[in-house]
């Protein structure tokens, strides 16, 4: 049994962080899928089942709160988790983010620890959601 | 607060992230070797409750260091593949979100734009620097310079 992720993201530095961050924190992640932003991300859930979506905040094009607002509006993405990734962490912007329908927060910069934390406590119990779209 | 406050807060907040993310120790100083060579220089303008810009420099051949260091690699495979100026840009996002909160508190609501990196001879970079309105440089283990400034208000990004 294996999850898989989006990480939606500008920087490639940073997809590539958060990938070996969830490889060390020996989270049971099967496929990783990459977005440079929020539309990227969009059309990789629309054709892809995704376990649970790592996004930043700023990002060209279509920012992450843009992307949690179009995951909410579409009934077959309502459901799937979202965890904001980011270095904007003051008591405002984490209360937007989760106003605006993220599961988690984790600031950068983050260890793997925190994915294992986050990513655990999200997909506890929801194995029978794994399949493919 | 003070420029000396604010100075030993841009400091402060470097070196954390610099240490955190990249594995990187550096030492604060007030009397900072010139620099030789090209410089990677990040630009991050904010806005919102406050304004400003912050700036992120450092020597080109130590940004391929904090790359390599930031993706856990050996040192020359993230440089290869451009990574460099993304790892610059990227330290200064970090850097961003915790001096805003340092310098605003956690309630204030600021929006971090988006890095901007380009790279540019030293002497270019001193003068930008001059103008800033605080600035703290680090010296890190080797002896490379990281330079970490601020120009804060309304219309202070370029």
């Amino acid at each position: 049994m294996s999850y898989t992720i989006l990480v939606a993201d500008d920087s490639a530095i940073v997809r590539a962080m958060v990938k070996k961050a969830i490889s060390m924190a020996g989270l049971p992640v099967g496929q990783v899928h990459e977005a440079a932003n929020g539309t990227e991300a969009l059309a990789v859930l629309r054709r892809t089942w995704v376990d649970v979506v790592f996004a930043d905040i700023n990002m060209p094009e279509m920012t992450g709160p843009e992307l949690l607002r179009a995951m909410r509006a579409d009934p077959a993405l309502a459901s799937t988790p979202v965890v904001i990734v980011s270095s904007e962490h003051s008591a405002a912007r984490v209360e937007e983010m989760q106003r605006s329908g993220a599961c988690a927060y984790v600031k950068k910069p983050f260890r793997p620890e925190q994915f294992r934390a986050v990513v655990t406590g999200l997909l506890a119990g929801g194995e029978g959601k794994h399949g493919q779209r | 607060m003070g420029s000396d406050d604010l100075t030993e807060i841009l400091a402060r907040t470097l070196g954390q992230v610099l240490e955190e993310a990249a594995f990187v120790f550096g030492e604060a100083t007030d009397d900072p070797p010139p620099l030789c060579g090209p410089v990677l220089q990040a630009r991050l303008a904010y806005d919102g409750d406050h304004q400003g810009e912050l700036v992120l420099a450092a020597p080109h051949e130590l940004a391929a260091t904090l790359a390599a260091n930031l993706l856990g690699e050996e040192e020359g495979g993230a440089a290869m593949t451009g990574d460099d100026a993304d790892a610059v840009g990227e330290l200064l996002n970090m850097i961003a979100g915790s001096l805003l909160v340092e310098l605003h508190g956690p309630e204030a609501r600021c929006s971090l734009g988006l890095p901007r990196v380009a790279l540019i001879p030293a002497d270019q970079h001193e003068r930008e620097l001059a103008r800033a309105d605080v600035a703290a440089s680090l010296l890190e283990e080797e002896g490379r310079r990281i330079d970490l400034s601020a120009r804060f208000g309304a219309g202070a990004a370029r």
